[in-house]
């Protein structure tokens, strides 16, 4: 639903994605407000937000796959480890500069999402999930098993990341660092939702035999979605392991990519606010699930610590089923309810 | 309609909000400087801050719970005489100190450990316990760059590398245990008077911490030690059936076998290499994981004779007094008596309270986390009776071992009983 008083007057103004002079005004004041918090945020609150935005860009490209284009993939984390792992043995074994390398992994880990989804041209649904659940665990054992290459047990150590001269060691400076390609990545992932691409996407999502009666070539768009799910995964990797400065197989696990999926699920799939949401919502859940188990090893000494920190990943998951039964459109359905009802009123429809 | 519609928009707005101010709380500044007051009642000058980051309700729970709690033990009894006492070198007067420590769980994984970390680094922690080798991995950098000391539960070998003056080890690494265990093998097969080289090969779960023994520098120690490394055979964490995997060696000549394991694992081996007849055969060499009572419950007679690596006395051993010492704090404090409960009572507790004690006599209040470092360098050498175990080491930039001694121990009728003397552990720097 548009704002109130705005009206479309060609193609171009009718997928704007920033209308009105509040919109712009509002974006200016996010982003200002994004970039200054490192002179006011704890390191804790950095911490979060760097996480958040890392485990954004991979579930944004999960968004690309099976949000938009129906393609459903258990293997995402596996895909974040190849980015990881080709961006450390990139910089340390080949000296490459981070920037470089964060372009290797993105390609490298879209061109192994390639092959893995070939198996989407014949397959779909839970078929193709177990097929994506074979990369997670085929890219697993590979991390653990290819020691000259990954480390095996041990991983591999990497430096900060560094552009030019300029070394993003400090938690600020790879704050801004992740920020700014996350949010390349954003604008990234909303236009290609715009464009043929997004609607050759959203047409085999919906009924992939009248989209490729109608011409869309499934061969080449489902691999395209593959790609360009994997290369988001891969650039998602490269940022994490220079972030934390190791890369170990123990950091990609089915878990992850479950995870990932879930993030989705309750940020509302086929929308770019959609993984956001998620990502938000799920993060926070979980913060609050650690936060909570001292308080309550507080209040009940005697339960022990076992209890207190269970308890809480409890409340946790029973929070997202409860959430999944009574708002299964994810959070940006309610949103997009909100935003309605905000510009309808006072008036119901 | 329109009063549930408030209802759910009020309930999702409380929900969110409370969220964000746990969350936000959680945030904090800078917790408040320990209080230096002066008190002649012998009222606490301060207290210290423990910051412990493991594996609670993970997948490895099991074995990091009970050593969780033995490592606090020792603090909890100091809190309950009302503080560590001590005399104070900047107030001239007898003070004491109270402890508080908040435990994080990372569920045995590298992700959650940089919000850990900065969440409860904003509560200035003196040092931190690491009881989870994910977290040790994650954190070791981080440890270092802020200059942050930290007790470590057994890890990879890589995290001591380049030189981390931050980091102090409680155990063996498990690339440790690895080479300890192949110097058993080579000296057990000269023992034997047998010619040429013994074969052995790596048999652990296929996951990061079964393979964790296998690295680049114990497979040259390997090398240097005579032995050949056979290949390697892996099993799932849940093993039942391992006839294809013992028979596969027994057909490549091999003759021991090690890696790590837990007591489920330990016990399935054993089992099946006594039902195959190979146990004379395959020397499997245990883990010091499973080298205790759970394996035994576990695996009962099939494990009489198998040996392994030991870091901890029996823990029956009534000759060594400080194992009756912590079987009976184990007991006061209803601790699970499990593998490495000693070892933990002993870095966390009486010798953990006595470094801090030394530091306090020596600096005085407030503590800083390089005071800490220096005090716990130099309790290398404390003494614990018989047995050299569970000293707090870092790996110093001239001798790249953390623990020095490991014991080759046996299950005979049931129990675990040493099966030699304590041995120093090879040097494992990177070549």
């Amino acid at each position: 639903m548009l704002p109130c008083g705005t009206r479309s007057f060609s193609y171009e103004e009718d997928v704007v994605v920033v209308r009105t002079r509040a919109q712009w005004g509002l974006l200016i004041a996010f982003l200002v407000f994004l970039f200054t918090l490192p002179l006011y945020g704890s390191y804790y609150v950095l911490t979060l937000l760097n996480m958040m935005a890392i485990t954004l860009i991979a579930v944004q490209g999960l968004n690309l796959l099976t949000g938009y284009c129906g393609q459903i993939s258990v293997g995402q984390a596996a895909f974040v480890g190849v980015g990881a792992y080709i961006s450390a043995i990139a910089t340390t074994r080949f000296g490459l500069p981070w920037l470089a390398a964060l372009i290797c992994s993105g390609v490298g880990a879209g061109v192994l999402g390639i092959i893995f989804g070939l198996p989407a041209l014949r397959i779909k649904g839970f078929y193709l999930a177990m097929a994506t659940l074979a990369a997670q665990f085929v890219l697993c054992w590979c991390f653990l098993n290819l020691e000259t290459w990954t480390g095996g047990t041990e991983g591999i150590h990497v430096d900060d990341p560094s552009i030019g001269g300029m070394v993003f060691s400090s938690e600020q400076s790879q704050y801004y660092l992740i920020m700014v390609i996350t949010l390349v990545m954003m604008f990234f992932a909303k236009n290609i939702t715009r464009t043929k691409v997004g609607r050759a996407f959203v047409a085999i999502r919906d009924n992939d035999l009248a989209a490729n009666v109608m011409g869309v070539n499934l061969l080449f768009y489902k691999l395209l979605a593959f790609f360009l799910c994997c290369s988001f995964a891969g650039i998602a990797g490269s940022l994490l392991t220079h972030y934390l400065g190791v890369v170990s197989p123990e950091q990609f696990t089915l878990e992850d990519s479950v995870l990932y999926l879930g993030m989705l699920v309750v940020g509302g799939l086929g929308s770019t606010m959609g993984a956001v949401f998620g990502v938000i919502m799920v993060k926070i859940l979980n913060e609050f699930a650690i936060i909570l188990a001292p308080i309550l090893g507080a209040v009940f000494p005697w339960a022990g610590p076992v209890t207190t920190h269970a308890v809480p990943l409890l409340v946790y998951s029973v929070i997202i089923i409860v959430f999944l039964i009574f708002e299964p459109r994810g959070l940006n359905h309610r949103w997009s309810i909100f935003k309605s009802s905000y510009r309808l009123y006072p008036f119901a429809y | 309609m329109k009063r549930k519609t408030m209802i759910k928009v009020v309930g999702w707005v409380a929900l969110f909000g409370l969220m964000a101010a746990l969350v936000l709380g959680g945030c904090g500044g800078a917790a408040p400087a320990p209080t230096t007051e002066k008190t002649a009642s012998g009222e606490p000058i301060g207290n210290i801050f423990i910051a412990i980051v493991t594996d609670l309700t993970g997948p490895t729970s099991a074995d990091c719970v009970p050593n969780i709690l033995a490592h606090v033990a020792p603090f909890e009894i100091a809190n309950k005489k009302g503080g560590l006492v001590y005399m104070d070198p900047k107030t001239g007067k007898q003070e004491r100190v109270t402890f508080t420590w908040e435990m994080a769980d990372n569920q045995a994984q590298v992700g959650p450990c940089p919000a850990i970390y900065k969440r409860l680094m904003t509560k200035n922690p003196l040092f931190w316990i690491s009881g989870s080798s994910a977290s040790t991995i994650a954190l070791a950098n981080q440890f270092e760059q802020d200059k942050v000391t930290c007790v470590s539960h057994p890890t990879n070998l890589d995290v001591y590398y380049p030189f981390k003056r931050y980091i102090f080890g409680m155990m063996p690494s498990y690339p440790e245990a690895g080479a300890a265990a192949i110097k058993w093998a080579a000296e057990d097969w000269k023992s034997k008077g047998k010619s040429g080289n013994p074969k052995l090969a790596w048999f652990a779960m296929n996951v990061p911490f079964g393979k964790a023994q296998k690295t680049v520098e114990v497979e040259a120690y390997a090398k240097s030690m005579g032995v050949d490394i056979a290949g390697e055979w892996w099993y799932p964490p849940m093993p039942v059936d391992l006839t294809a995997e013992f028979k596969a060696m027994e057909a490549a000549g091999v003759n021991y076998t090690t890696g790590n394991e837990t007591p489920y694992q330990a016990a399935a081996v054993a089992k099946e290499i006594t039902r195959l007849g190979l146990k004379d055969k395959i020397k499997v060499i245990h883990s010091y994981n499973s080298m205790n009572e759970p394996t035994i419950e576990l695996a009962g007679d099939a494990l009489e004779g198998m040996v392994g690596m030991g870091c901890c006395p029996p823990r029956d051993d009534a000759n060594n007094p400080v194992m009756v010492t912590y079987q009976k704090i184990a007991k006061e404090h209803n601790l699970v008596w499990g593998w490495s409960t000693a070892i933990c009572l002993a870095a966390g507790g009486p010798e953990g309270i006595e470094i801090v004690k030394a530091a306090l006599e020596k600096r005085g209040w407030p503590l800083t986390t390089d005071n800490m470092a220096d005090a716990w360098e130099q309790m290398a050498t404390y003494s614990y009776g018989p047995a050299p175990f569970g000293v707090l080491r870092s790996y110093s930039s001239t001798d790249h071992r953390s623990q020095h001694h490991m014991v080759v121990q046996k299950f005979v009728g049931r129990r675990v009983v040493n099966a030699g003397e304590w041995f120093k552990l090879p040097d494992m720097t990177p070549k």
